[in-house]
């Protein structure tokens, strides 16, 4: 069955009714994530309806972890680079994984707009303004115009490999590739051209962007490879996947360091004091625990002792590794924020507070959520009994 | 990524920007810019201010019937200056200014929480946090209830019995003679919990009330905790003093805060709370020591000098460094500045003044004027000319005499050496309390004061008012005192009423209040209500006329109670220093009445001439003016050398080092005062379980406890942060932003603490006037009221309320 | 625009006269981040116990002549009016991304977190002469343009040039220490002109190259 068909032959009644048969594991996955989902769809229709009044963000700090939680997620479309892979690059091994990433590739882009659209004040005048009134100057118009490119392509490539159209795979493949280096980059850009907040000014988050969707990609893949045993990834291609991934957590590591020894090192106190905010200041916390000692240390230890290379372990080193991601995007967005735009300010706090609220947290919740369910469903219910455990292209050149 | 930097592009932009900014919305500026007709009535009204008591002069926008902004009105000297010469040179060209509260005072005309109709109490408990239980009653209902209560006491013989408090800046004539008439002489104002510490200081000294001060012409500014850039009252002074400062004058100011006026000065000198007067003591030592003072001066216009040169002998800058921890050092080189540097003025207002030893130390500091010779010149300070409309006195009837025999509940003049008239809120309250007063009060009248927030001791103020056994408040808001009341009536806003303002400028000016938009909700103005309930009761004067129907100028009845009082004012402007009549106020410019007189120096060196001598009374040399039955009235002068001389309004007639009448009087509490402005500790000093000293302060977004319901002011400041010296907070291990606990013996109460440098080590402090539990919806639990962390407590000389006089501890 | 700093008491009239005139709307009570204020004033303490100043900065959009406000919007809904040098909003248009306020280097933009209530202002107690506000735009501060706007169209009809010192925007009007000046600066005779030429003069964070339209005077 062809996943259109597939999709449309999807019936919520038979869904419901079919909640009864599941195992526990599968119902509580369902329970938990289908009020999350609910309640992150209820809380994004209040805002559109309320406004942004429930949201931890004021008009000093006017992006919060919503912007993150996009960055995450569309840094999370990453999953196409390693679905390129075998695609572009003719690593025959990683056939294994294309189908699967491509499709989440789909799924998280969709998702992460989702989350951009609640996060706009006025959603619905984009689809006007964009086309009526672009501005070309701006990284956020190019960042929607590259996204959509990009979608294009990682959907004909899906459509493609999908029909086993050849030709089509590699030039879409080739096609797709670009657009995610470039539409990656671009969601950089939109903190990297900001010239009023110095942390992000330069060219190191457009690049960075790219790095941690290639990371944020192999985490990905490797804990579904973890979770669902008919996914039937051989051990050396996780193996792979998993030394590609220490090797870019130690880079990033290292584009993290200099990012912020640049930024100490900078007698710009507006600079100086938002690196000195994520190792020593308000969001050391998050820094240290998250991004460095789960998000890079445990996963690349974890990785270096063969004994921990089990299904189990696997699991725990890209969880961690994607928890390091998405704090390092929240850092990431704060870090620009927290230090006030007049930089030395003694009646005030030298940072402004930074907070979570119930709504924002929802919403992102569900956003996860629903990506989790949706993968889930398709991978048992669509994946797993078309029997794709190896992409179609790759069964026929078997 | 590249980006499209072509030039026609950027063209593009600005012309389809044009467009855009023309379609979209239907504006009524987009018609009015191509040329359409304007689709509403616009004019603009010249009135009075009265968000707080400085009365600016304001125009108002009115569009279609509603007041839609306020602007300064250019041709009001209370905000351009306090100096003729300035204003007549310059107002035209840099125009008026007024304050944020007054920008603000369209939201409080417009308040949604405003009380609407009149209130009548259901539930007979009383306390915070009960429900009133409130039942909205007609006009008439609450007209005769009020009339009948106050009818049935005075019919008793025990009109005496009713309190009286009002605002002291509008319709207060009305309200005296009334009370007057009826027969109280408990009558209040709120001046005693602003500024009557100072008042004595000065009358002590100079003779006068409130001599101000003329920045524009100083060249050095000596402030002791005086704010008046942020704590704005009179607007004026904001642009004054940066234009002293810009013409080379040297401002410092000794604060335990660096106030927004230690923020403009050149040097801020942090002192602990209430030591000023020792500071000052010292000065006087250092300049008599160099020989810098004006021994011309002082011989001729003091008294009591030798006395207080043998006084300061000892009093050291290393003895002041010990008790106000300035270095001596600072001392001594800011008492030279100041003595050398001329024209030089000093003032001090209620920072120091709301301690218990802040009259003397006020006194101190206004001799460092007398020292130097620097009092009533050009840019020195001024003993303003400050006529305006008058006060006709009425003669009440035989009733009403017996009352008025009566003594006040506060104890009055016998009681306090440097009673003023506004009472003494505390004193009513403490023996409302304990009953030890020489009556117990039945009904109360409160006329837009929140008792309840505004006086030290809120719990007690709750607890005092409880005891009335009828209780009327007329407020624009439900006030937390409103919410003690059995009716409330809905007052107007200043934009719905008339007043007659006089301006504390250096010279005689009188601004007009009027009506610029109908009473919203029909109600009637204050000076109405007062009026109806005279007329409800009968109230007649000494020769029988109905006064609150008789008018003033026709002495015909007049039914309409807006047209009496129109006339009542009238009568005022005509027989007071203006001259005019209502309407010819209403028409001169900016409706501002100004006496082209001008600011007059040296007052005190004026002979006075015969025809001010006929009808005068001569005691010990003062020369006094005689009531119709002969009594001596007002002292105007008196015999300088044989020479009758304006001099000052002091016993001696000169400025006094020393006052001799103190030797034979005793404060409140029954102290003998001393004849010279000796420095004494506080009373109340911290000790290990409280250290640290607790002060407060206003800041230019709100006045008192009554704006913080203004949306526009709460969006300047969303609540009152408790300032913490840095260092001390470190100490203490209290983080900025975290939320602490304030207590004192009192009391305690939650704060958000803010780390600064600029507080003194051994002090904390807040903005005045959050903390509401009422009020309306905004100001409702928002920031902190330090109200009952002190004990309701007045200075013993002059009733003056001891807002400053509190030790704490905080901790998280 | 030119700001005295010496003059400037740090009043906030600017502030509320601001908001007034141009219907700007409140409600947003909970923080200080959230007030819409098109003209905030920040206040700056530098220097340890007793030696320390407090700088008060009334800050005004800078209309700055190469913004990056204008760079960052996707849908040109905030722009450049070339012919007046004013940076602009149209509410028309935005879709509230916020990408403006981030890329402002002086964090002069506020953005509406929702409908604008808590005043009784909504009940037609407005300026006629100013659109009104609704959720999810952001705005800032227009130098008075229907006020400019107005005096263009008198002096048009006139048939003359506009005066020095004719256009008074709501926060020059107030200001308590007539602190502020408005004027227009490509008029080297204008007062704004005169003043910006002086040594007191300087703008903020120059090295930007925003090239911002409020200059400064140094306090003493």
């Amino acid at each position: 069955m062809k996943i259109q068909e597939f999709v449309f032959n999807i019936r919520i009644g038979d869904l419901l009714s079919n909640i009864r048969l599941e195992g526990r594991n599968a119902k509580l996955l369902i329970y938990i994530s289908g009020t999350l989902i609910l309640a992150g769809a209820a809380a994004a229709l209040y805002t559109l309806i309320a406004g942004h009044g429930s949201f931890a963000v004021d008009n000093t700090v006017p992006w919060g972890v919503l912007i993150a939680a996009y960055a995450f997620f569309v840094s999370s479309v990453g999953c196409c680079f390693v679905g390129s892979l075998e695609s572009v690059f003719r690593v025959e091994s990683y056939k294994a994984v294309t189908t699967r990433a491509l499709f989440l590739a789909i799924l998280i882009v969709v998702v992460g707009m989702l989350i951009i659209f609640v996060e706009l004040g006025m959603p619905f005048r984009i689809f006007i303004q964009y086309l009526i009134s672009p501005n070309l100057k701006s990284p956020i118009w190019w960042m929607g115009f590259n996204y959509l490119v990009y979608l294009v392509f990682i959907t004909l490539e899906y459509y493609a490999i999908e029909n086993g159209k050849e030709r089509l795979i590699k030039t879409a493949g080739v096609l797709a590739f670009i657009a995610a280096l470039i539409a990656h980059s671009t969601v950089g850009s939109v903190f990297g051209l900001l010239q009023a907040r110095p942390f992000w000014y330069g060219p190191y988050m457009p690049i960075d962007f790219i790095l941690h969707a290639w990371i944020l990609g192999f985490s990905i893949m490797l804990l579904i490879a973890s979770i669902y045993k008919k996914f039937n990834v051989d051990k050396k291609l996780t193996d792979n996947m998993w030394k590609l991934l220490a090797v870019l957590l130690i880079v990033n590591f290292f584009f993290a360091f200099w990012k912020i020894i640049t930024g100490v090192y900078a007698s710009d106190p507006a600079k100086s004091a938002a690196a000195l905010s994520i190792v020593a200041g308000p969001l050391s916390v998050l820094f240290w625990l998250f991004e460095i000692i789960l998000g890079t240390i445990l996963p690349v230890i974890l990785f270096l002792n063969p004994r921990y290379h089990t299904r189990k372990w696997m699991f725990v080193a890209s969880a961690m590794s994607i928890l390091g991601m998405l704090f390092t995007k929240i850092n990431g967005v704060y870090a620009g924020l927290i230090v006030p735009i007049e930089a030395i300010d003694r009646e005030r706090p030298l940072y402004h507070e930074l907070s979570f609220s119930f709504t924002e947290t929802i919403i992102v919740l569900g956003a996860i959520a629903s990506v989790v369910l949706v993968y889930a469903y398709f991978e048992k219910y669509y994946f797993e009994t078309n029997n794709v455990p190896l992409s179609k292209s790759a069964s026929k050149t078997k | 990524m590249s980006f499209t930097r072509k030039k026609f592009f950027a063209a593009a932009v600005s012309s389809a920007a044009g467009l855009l900014a023309m379609k979209g919305f239907k504006s009524k500026s987009q018609a009015d810019d191509k040329g359409a007709k304007r689709d509403y009535k616009e004019e603009w009204v010249p009135s009075c201010c009265n968000m707080c008591g400085g009365q600016c002069g304001i125009l108002v926008r009115v569009v279609n019937g509603k007041a839609v902004k306020i602007e300064p009105n250019p041709h009001n000297p209370n905000n351009f200056s306090n100096n003729s010469e300035d204003f007549f040179k310059n107002h035209i060209a840099e125009g008026g200014l007024i304050c944020p509260k007054g920008n603000a005072g369209i939201a409080s005309l417009y308040d949604p929480d405003r009380v609407k109709r009149p209130m009548k109490r259901t539930n007979t408990d009383k306390g915070k946090d009960v429900d009133p239980l409130w039942k909205e009653i007609s006009w008439d209902e609450a007209y005769n209830e009020i009339a009948s209560s106050l009818k049935k006491l005075r019919d008793a013989g025990e009109s005496h019995k009713l309190i009286w408090f009002s605002e002291d800046h509008s319709f207060t004539h009305i309200q005296g003679d009334f009370c007057e008439l009826y027969g109280t002489p408990n009558y209040s104002n709120h001046s005693n919990l602003c500024d009557t510490a100072r008042k004595a200081s000065f009358l002590i000294s100079m003779g006068d009330e409130r001599p101000l001060c003329d920045f524009i012409n100083s060249q050095y500014i000596l402030l002791f905790g005086w704010n008046p850039l942020s704590a704005i009252k009179w607007s004026h002074l904001a642009r004054l003093i940066p234009r002293a400062i810009e013409r080379g004058a040297k401002l410092v100011v000794v604060d335990p805060y660096l106030s927004g006026t230690a923020a403009k000065a050149q040097e801020w000198v942090s002192i602990r709370p209430s030591t000023d007067g020792a500071m000052a003591l010292a000065m006087g030592h250092v300049i008599i020591k160099n020989n810098l003072h004006d021994q011309a001066f002082i011989d001729e216009w003091c008294v009591g000098f030798e006395e207080y040169k043998n006084y300061v002998k000892d009093k050291t800058p290393k003895w002041a460094e010990k008790i106000t921890s300035v270095p001596a050092k600072t001392i001594e080189r800011l008492a030279v500045e100041f003595a050398s540097i001329k024209p030089a003025v000093v003032d001090v207002w209620s920072g120091p003044g709301q301690h218990s030893n802040g009259v003397y130390g006020g006194w101190a500091i206004s001799l460092l004027a007398a020292l130097t010779g620097q009092i009533d010149k050009p840019g020195t300070i001024v003993i303003p000319g400050n006529k305006g409309n008058k006060h006709i006195h009425l003669h009440p009837d035989s009733a009403a005499e017996k009352g008025l025999k009566q003594p006040r509940i506060d104890g009055g003049k016998g009681k306090f050496p440097y009673f003023h008239k506004s009472g003494v809120y505390t004193e009513y309250v403490n023996r409302m309390l304990d009953g030890k007063g020489p009556y117990k009060p039945k009904i109360g009248v409160i006329v837009f004061q929140n008792m309840v927030m505004s006086l030290p001791g809120s719990k007690n103020a709750i607890e005092a008012l409880k005891k009335l056994e009828f209780l009327v408040v007329v407020d624009t808001h439900m006030s937390e005192t409103a919410m003690m009341a059995d009716i409330v009536i809905p007052g107007t806003s200043y934009l719905e009423r008339y007043d007659l303002n006089t301006h504390w400028v250096n010279w005689p000016v009188l601004g007009l209040r009027q009506p610029v938009v109908k009473p919203l909700f029909g109600q009637p103005a204050e000076y109405e209500f007062v009026c109806e309930i005279g007329r409800r009761i009968g109230i007649k004067d000494h020769d029988g006329k109905d006064v609150f129907l008789s008018g003033r100028i026709s002495k015909k009845p007049v039914e309409d109670k807006t047209k009496w009082y129109e006339e009542f004012l009238s009568g005022e402007l005509i027989e007071g220093e203006p001259k005019i009549s209502l309407d010819e106020l209403k028409k001169l410019p900016g409706a501002v009445w100004i006496s082209q007189k001008g600011t007059k120096y040296e007052k005190f060196r004026e002979a006075l001439k015969p025809e001010k001598l006929a009808g005068t009374v001569v005691e010990n040399g003062i020369i006094y003016t005689t009531m119709p039955d002969g009594k001596k009235d007002k002292r105007i002068g008196f015999f300088k050398n044989g020479v009758p001389t304006r001099g000052f309004l002091t016993p001696s007639g000169k400025v006094q080092f020393f006052a001799e009448k103190h030797l034979k009087m005793k404060d409140a509490s029954g102290k003998p005062l001393t004849p010279l402005p000796e420095y004494f500790p506080r009373d109340w000093r911290p000790d290990n379980k409280y250290p640290l000293y607790l002060i407060n302060w206003k800041e230019a977004s709100h006045t008192h406890t009554r704006s913080q319901n203004n949306p526009y002011l709460i969006e300047l400041k969303s609540e009152n942060l408790l300032m913490i010296n840095a260092r001390t907070a470190k100490r203490l291990g209290i983080d900025d932003g975290e939320r602490i606990w304030v207590e004192s013996p009192y009391g305690k109460v939650r704060a958000r603490a803010r780390l600064t440098e600029g507080i003194h080590p051994e002090v904390v402090g807040l903005q005045h006037g959050f903390g509401h539990w009422a009020l309306g919806k905004i100001a409702k639990d928002r920031g902190t009221s330090d109200s009952d962390l002190r004990p309701t407590k007045s200075c013993m000389m002059s009733g003056q309320a001891l807002h400053k006089e509190c030790c704490v501890k905080i901790y998280t | 625009m030119v700001i005295d700093l010496l003059r400037c008491v740090g009043c906030e009239a600017c502030s509320v006269s601001c908001k007034v005139e141009n219907n700007v709307p409140n409600g947003n009570y909970e923080r200080d981040g959230r007030s819409i204020l098109w003209n905030r004033v920040i206040t700056e303490e530098r220097g340890d116990h007793p030696n320390v100043k407090r700088t008060y900065w009334a800050r005004p959009c800078f209309h700055c002549e190469n913004p990056s406000c204008v760079k960052a919007c996707p849908v040109k809904a905030t722009y450049k009016d070339e012919e007046r040098g004013l940076v602009l909003q149209d509410y028309g248009k935005c879709i509230g991304c916020k990408s403006c306020m981030a890329a402002c280097p002086y964090g002069v933009r506020s953005f509406n977190w929702r409908k604008p209530s808590g005043t009784n202002i909504s009940e037609g107690a407005l300026n006629p002469d100013v659109e009104g506000r609704y959720a999810g735009v952001v705005e800032k501060c227009t130098f008075c343009i229907h006020k400019i706007r107005a005096a263009e169209e008198k002096a048009r009809k006139e048939n003359r040039k506009i005066k020095d010192g004719e256009i008074v925007p709501a926060c020059v009007l107030t200001c308590m220490g007539k602190a502020r000046f408005f004027g227009d600066l490509n008029d080297p005779e204008s007062t704004v002109s005169k003043l910006a030429r002086t040594n007191r003069s300087f703008t903020l964070k120059e090295h930007l190259g925003h090239n911002p339209k409020v200059f400064w005077l140094k306090s003493i």
